[in-house]
């Protein structure tokens, strides 16, 4: 039985908003794919130039080990070939896949905490080792540092822009 | 009010909880005026419940730009609190306790993030300490963190932890301020979701 994913997107016009754990895939040319206010979260942006098919996913928390019908997207280790496979199913072929990831902040380095604010560091190793099994190659990232980011993903052309507070976007 | 369930029973809403609740934030205003030596009160306050994916909107979506002060909760259970301001209204705040005519703080350099890190410390000690008397479970607060950044940037950690358990949080928001002067915070308490599993 395949497991059913409710999602009530975010959308104005053809911008999508992805919520914590929540994914897309677009094959519309005036599609934006976006994921705003990040800071250990990861933003996966997954494309093929050729079909001009791509998809993003929020990614919230490092790993799950064990059965997440309910929510793959929400997992580093499930997400990416959970997403790998949504792009696959709408025309993307794998062996042109290519990754570009954002996010992943410590937005506090204050002594005395507890590991919350180091999840972006684990959400990425978890990124990046799942990329690497499924052979995906990762074209560019921005990641780490200390402050938030906001991450858009245009079907068209399959450009991703990344912004962060009083910045401009620019394109990773 | 059971002691393990000390800092979950605020999550359910309870009228023991809510009451304990409100007085530990009065005697976290009496903390806050002892330190601007003036009088500082809380004017309103509204504690209700709201599901963890919508938090950054109350304070105008994820990509709005927030200062907060963060400090985690250690002792028999733990937890974390979050004070919000909008920038200027922190910046308002600073001046008042600082003494200073309102519009002077226009940035949060190392001074005023070292004011607003003590506004949390003094408003979370005192806090605890009322929780800590009416249940007879100590509770320690961390050193604060002041972030100022986008709303879903600087909570989505926090709120990472709490989506594996719970769809919802109960969040306290109150207007404070002196006769003069008002400047509205948001308080959310969070007990660790783990609890439920002890």
């Amino acid at each position: 039985m395949s497991a059913i994913y409710v999602q009530q997107l975010k959308q104005e016009g053809e911008t999508f908003v992805l919520g914590m754990g929540e994914f897309i895939v677009s094959s519309s040319p005036g599609a934006v794919l976006s994921c705003i206010g990040l800071g250990s979260c990861i933003a996966v942006c997954i494309y093929d130039k050729l079909v001009k098919v791509g998809g993003m996913v929020h990614i919230v928390l490092p790993r799950h080990d064990g059965p997440v019908d309910d929510n793959p997207g929400r997992y580093g280790n499930t997400a990416v070939p959970f997403l790998l496979e949504q792009v696959t199913k709408r025309g993307g072929m794998k062996n042109r896949l290519t990754a570009k990831l954002a996010g992943g902040a410590q937005m506090t380095t204050a002594p005395g905490l507890r590991d919350t604010f180091k999840t972006g560091e684990r959400n990425l190793a978890e990124v990046k080792a799942a990329l690497e099994r499924e052979k995906v190659p990762l074209a560019a990232a921005d990641v780490g540092g200390t402050t938030g980011r906001t991450v858009k993903l245009f079907i068209d052309t399959g450009v991703v822009t990344v912004r962060t507070v009083g910045g401009i976007a620019r394109e990773l | 009010m059971e002691a393990r369930d000390a800092l979950q029973e605020i999550q359910t809403g309870s009228h023991d909880a809510v009451k304990v609740f409100s007085g530990g934030f009065d005697n976290a205003m009496a903390g806050l005026s002892q330190m601007a030596g003036q009088e500082i009160k809380v004017t309103s306050m509204d504690f209700r419940k709201v599901p963890v994916k919508d938090v950054t909107e109350l304070f105008g979506g994820p990509e709005a730009l927030i200062i907060a002060v963060y400090l985690e909760i250690t002792g028999k259970s733990n937890g974390q609190m979050v004070v919000v301001y909008e920038p200027n209204v922190a910046f308002d705040l600073i001046d008042l306790l600082l003494c200073q005519p309102q519009g002077t703080t226009r940035e949060l350099s190392e001074m005023e993030r070292s004011t607003l890190g003590e506004v949390g410390n003094i408003m979370g000690s005192f806090f605890l300490n009322y929780i800590s008397d009416n249940t007879g479970v100590s509770f320690q607060p961390s050193p604060p963190a002041v972030m100022m950044d986008m709303a879903g940037a600087i909570l989505d950690a926090t709120l990472a932890g709490l989506m594996e358990f719970s769809d919802d949080i109960y969040i306290m928001e109150t207007v404070f301020g002196t006769r003069d002067r008002q400047v509205s915070g948001t308080f959310l308490v969070m007990p660790d979701p783990g609890l439920e599993a002890r």
